[in-house]
């Protein structure tokens, strides 16, 4: 069976850059709420992304909430506007550390709806061994990934989005998606 | 370069870009992992900050945010559950809140994608919202005519003959347009409120971010805190803080709507003397509308409230060298003059 590439969400082809957080992180300092809630629309993507790789998709969605209220009761210390979107990744970064050392060994993966089809249930085991393997992975390597298979962002807007240099991002995707095939093509994950 | 050497290339490419043909695992992770994405933004549940400043929260009736938080609550579970196909383009979509709303005249019942040229109103009694492709939201109030006109990726834009909406747009600038009876509003990142009366006479009130006015030339900055209206025929007038004292705001709309030095010279008068450090907002946009007479009170008012930066001269603004405005501007602290020239070229590249 052969899969074609998604076509993802085309604003991405927009150059995205820093400078655009500027004057909504300046007047959320001030405490405007409206313009932290469109940083937090921008940005929640990129968070969800670095979350996903380590914790269930229900958390994801807790944990999201809770990075961004952190970030509003801290944005005052945020010196640099143009750096709003890595500070909330590291803030997701250090929640993420958090949350694992709360969750319980055993815990599932995901809880997915009952599959339609056999096909499905297929698909939904083969995502679910992909995802585990990813979680596997080294956190610069995982964290990459994830931006690039699951979130669908291009190298250099995971580079302009967390504040990472572009090099170190292509060379964490290249290095990163060959550890993964190793992990994938392995005889132990091959019966799991 | 050997096989593997070849197949490293295609995949760091592919990989770095989104570009050129992938590697057929690389394909199909893409393909399996997409389930586990993040909804898009207009998705997100609203975040439940503290309440810092209940003032600037109060522009939005609380009932359409709970309206709109409903039909959220709803369209975030098909999100989730239903198959993640992406859509070609970027579609709107649009949703009855109250009353019945009409999308081409017929009734609009359900949850619906909406259609490049189709008029949707609402009467008296109702509300829908409508969903910029994947980048904002727009709550359109009872009253409104509203109809899209393009939606492609990165370039969405619509046309607001009458009525209200409130603009929630998390995209970067310049993705959003919206033509009004007499002004173009870009959106530069922005939240906002904007009605066109029966007249065409628009009002917009911004509550985050930015956006640009622009008629025929004529061009208006607003910031988040601030109001404009616009004017059939003239275009943008000019922008005021929402906090600045009556006194002023009736003043900029006197001389925004008069034509000759001598029923400006009060208006400006009243303007000058009431203008604080922060007004100076009002006072730029105004050196190059009032009468060439009347030109020099401005200038010199606003270079008491900001001083002239160094290579702008007083000789040089009264002349309306633009380079010197745009200096000038970006002494005022709300950003700077080449961030909305390089958006507004964008959009418009004929400027």
């Amino acid at each position: 069976m052969s899969f074609q590439a998604p076509t993802r969400e085309a604003t991405r082809q927009v150059p995205w850059t820093p400078q655009d957080d500027v004057l909504l992180v300046r007047a959320a300092q001030t405490g405007d709420p409206v313009s932290f809630d469109l940083l937090y629309r921008r940005h929640a993507r990129i968070v969800h992304g670095v979350l996903i790789g380590r914790a269930t998709r229900e958390d994801v969605e807790d944990l999201v909430q809770e990075v961004f209220l952190t970030a509003w009761r801290q944005l005052a210390t945020l010196r640099d506007p143009a750096a709003f979107g890595g500070w909330v990744v590291t803030i997701a970064r250090h929640l993420r550390i958090d949350h694992g050392r709360r969750q319980r060994p055993q815990q599932s993966l995901e809880a997915s709806p009952e599959p339609q089809s056999d096909a499905d249930a297929l698909h939904r085991l083969e995502a679910q061994r992909a995802l585990a393997a990813i979680r596997e992975l080294p956190a610069a390597y995982r964290d990459t990934l994830t931006l690039r298979l699951v979130e669908g962002l291009t190298g250099p807007e995971i580079a302009s989005r967390t504040g990472l240099g572009p090099d170190s991002v292509r060379v964490n995707l290249c290095r990163g998606m060959k550890l993964l095939r190793q992990v994938l093509t392995s005889p132990a994950a091959r019966t799991r | 370069m050997d096989d593997m050497d070849e197949m490293d290339e295609m995949d760091d490419e592919y990989l770095w870009r989104r570009i050129g043909t992938p590697a057929e695992d690389v394909a199909r992770l893409e393909a399996l992992l997409g389930r586990f994405a993040a909804a898009p933004a207009e998705q997100w549940p609203p975040l439940a900050l503290p309440a810092v400043r209940p003032a600037a929260e109060a522009h939005v009736p609380g009932v359409t945010w709970l309206a709109a938080a409903a039909l959220l609550l709803l369209s975030v579970g098909a999100a989730w559950l239903g198959p993640r196909a992406d859509t070609p383009g970027d579609p709107w979509r649009v949703a009855r809140v109250e009353g019945a709303p009409t999308m081409a005249a017929a009734p609009l019942t359900r949850y619906s994608r909406v259609v490049p040229g189709r008029w949707l109103e609402t009467d008296a009694a109702s509300t829908a919202v409508m969903f910029v492709g994947r980048i904002g939201r727009l709550e359109v109030a009872p009253g409104s005519r509203l109809r899209l006109v393009t939606a492609s990726p990165g370039d969405h834009r619509a046309e607001l003959e009458r009525g209200t909406i409130s603009a929630q747009i998390w995209a970067p600038p310049g993705q959003f347009v919206l033509d009004t009876p007499s002004a173009t509003a870009i959106d530069l990142g922005c939240a906002y409120t904007l009605t066109v009366d029966q007249h065409g006479v628009g009002l917009i009130t911004v509550e985050g971010g930015w956006v640009g006015f622009e008629h025929e030339g004529r061009e208006a900055f607003i910031p988040a805190g601030a109001t404009g209206r616009t004017y059939p025929g003239r275009g943008p007038g000019t922008p005021t803080y929402a906090d600045a004292t009556p006194a002023l705001r009736a003043a900029v709309d006197v001389l925004d709507q008069a034509g000759t030095s001598g029923s400006q010279a009060d208006a400006l008068d009243i303007v000058l003397r009431e203008a604080r450090r922060q007004d100076a907002l009002t006072l730029w946009h105004l050196v190059v509308r009032v009468d060439v007479t009347l030109r020099p009170l401005v200038v010199d008012r606003l270079s008491t409230l900001v001083p002239m930066p160094p290579g702008v001269t007083r000789a040089g603004i009264l002349a309306g060298d633009r380079a010197m405005l745009d200096t000038w501007w970006s002494a005022l602290g709300l950003g700077t003059a080449d961030w909305w020239r390089t958006w507004r070229q964008k959009w418009n590249p004929s400027r």
